[in-house]
């Protein structure tokens, strides 16, 4: 089973859009022993089918590396179930990154840890500060140069708040440039992310010009995803078929909090309705029903949206925050979804009509079965 | 703003798999690139309309044969040699693969293949990224 380990709910940046609860919550060795054997216990388990094929480790937080003896020490563990019967885990690590140092990125390259960096490329500076108010991007400077020597195919995860989003494009060339060759981004959403009519405005601005770097970056033959677009334009090819546009509501990562209680997803920490068991004593049937149900409803209003098999309309999280339920969808969330197909639609059309061949082999021979950013 | 459902969009003009569905025998006569798309559709149509569909009856299953002319084609522009199971209706669609993703990702599947890759973000929601 894949699970995400909340392992501490500390933090050491605090982030203009950030609505984290921070508290000295951390996790115990004992409880992420726990989750690992709960992982490999149920793996091929039929109650959450979907999500029993993989043994995933994803360690979270507040900021992961704030804990970082006991990722090295759930990682040993795994090492030894991987000696011992041959148990085959993967890792990630989401990070803000200004805890990472050479050693650690020595052990994340042996252990094959990837790594997703969170980065505001040229907002950082205004948007991601440390919890003393100093700059967080001048100590990310080498250390991006450093995270990208051991992982180059670290992910910059880049997120938009309102009052920087003239920045957004800009901000995406810089971290093409420092030589991240794939970039999330995202809208803020929340109590502190203010999405007035002018903002929305400029976002268009900002996905227009994205679209063109998209067009330049592809007929220039890099090797890149922009995630923004990528799936938009695989959801067109494939019709929506094998594209999964929705989280996955505790389907396919479940969400283990500091004591070690499963929930859904990311989003869900601690909601008494939303508890599937625990990793100790594991998954309650009647709760992962429960939740299954919840999540299988849809926004009403999307049923017969042209655009459903595009969007990511059902996302739960998203739904959740911003209309207090998981299967209403806010107006700013349709807005968002059809700025990104608008645009990956314009940048894909303009490649195609010119014939170029990157674009052509990114998205078709990957239907073929090659690898999307690699294929040369 | 307001939740405004479209009856219909027609922004996209690239090429779809529904496109390879509805044209006859696309990929005998094309060439290069273009060949190389309706064959990778076509591939995929007729693994989707008939997984057990061997290469003579696919157009009972209603999708376009891959012509040896494409499939040539295929190899020369993009070096990409169809693989066995096409034309023998093996299904290039895996069943949803589970991979672990970072927070906030949706995953795609890679069709005809294995691997299911993270990409999109989706949460954010506020707390996005919590160590934020």
């Amino acid at each position: 089973m894949n699970l995400t380990l909340h392992i501490t709910d500390e933090c050491n940046m605090r982030c203009t859009y950030c609505v984290h609860d921070y508290s000295a919550r951390r996790m115990s060795l004992a409880t992420a022993v726990a989750a690992v054997d709960l992982s490999v216990r149920s793996k091929g388990d039929s109650l959450i089918p979907s999500g029993c094929m993989h043994t995933g480790l994803c360690f979270y937080g507040g900021e992961p590396l704030l804990n970082r003896d006991l990722i090295e020490k759930t990682v040993a563990y795994c090492d030894t179930l991987r000696f011992k019967k041959g148990e085959d885990f993967q890792y990630l690590l989401v990070t803000n990154g200004t805890l990472l140092d050479e050693s650690f990125l020595e052990f994340a390259a042996a252990h094959d840890i990837g790594i997703g960096l969170s980065h505001d490329g040229l907002m950082q500076e205004d948007s991601r500060r440390m919890e003393d108010g100093t700059s967080s991007a001048d100590r990310l400077e080498e250390t991006i140069d450093l995270l990208l020597r051991y992982r180059p195919k670290a992910t910059a995860m880049c997120t938009i708040h309102p009052p920087l989003v003239d920045r957004l494009s800009e901000s995406v060339r810089w971290l093409f440039g420092k030589g991240f060759r794939k970039v999330q981004t995202v809208p803020a959403v929340g109590i502190k992310a203010d999405w007035t009519p002018e903002r929305m405005e400029e976002l268009e601005k900002q996905y227009l010009l994205l679209s063109d770097l998209y067009v330049e970056k592809t007929r220039a033959g890099d090797a890149f995803e922009l995630t923004l677009f990528e799936n938009k334009i695989r959801s067109h090819i494939m019709d929506g078929r094998g594209i999964n546009q929705t989280c996955r509501f505790g389907k396919r990562q479940l969400s283990v909090a500091p004591d070690g209680a499963i929930y859904p997803c990311v989003q869900f920490l601690d909601l008494p309705e939303y508890r599937m068991g625990d990793v100790f004593g594991g998954l309650i049937p009647e709760n992962v029903a429960r939740v299954a149900g919840e999540g299988g409803k849809e926004p009403v209003e999307c049923q017969a949206c042209a655009l459903r098999k595009r969007c990511k309309y059902n996302c739960c999280c998203m739904n959740r925050i911003t209309t207090g339920s998981i299967d209403e969808i806010s107006p700013l969330t349709c807005a968002f979804e059809r700025l990104a197909i608008r645009y990956a639609d314009r940048a894909a059309n303009t490649l195609m009509a010119e014939g170029d061949p990157h674009f052509i082999k990114k998205h078709y021979t990957t239907i073929l079965g090659k690898d999307p950013m690699f294929f040369e | 703003m307001s939740v405004d459902p479209l009856k219909s969009y027609d922004e996209a003009e690239y090429p779809s798999i529904k496109d390879a569905r509805s044209v006859n025998k696309p990929g005998g006569n094309l060439k290069g690139s273009a060949a190389l798309i309706m064959a990778s559709l076509t591939a995929l149509a007729i693994s989707q309309c008939n997984p057990n569909a061997k290469n003579d009856d696919v157009n009972l299953a209603g999708a376009p044969a891959i012509s040896e002319t494409t499939a040539t084609e295929m190899t020369r522009t993009a070096g990409i040699v169809p693989e066995e199971g096409w034309f023998e209706g093996k299904n290039t669609i895996p069943e949803e693969t589970e991979e672990i993703m970072l927070a906030g990702d949706v995953m795609y599947i890679e069709p005809g293949t294995s691997d299911a890759e993270g990409t999109e973000d989706t949460v954010l929601v506020g707390r996005v990224m919590p160590e934020s």
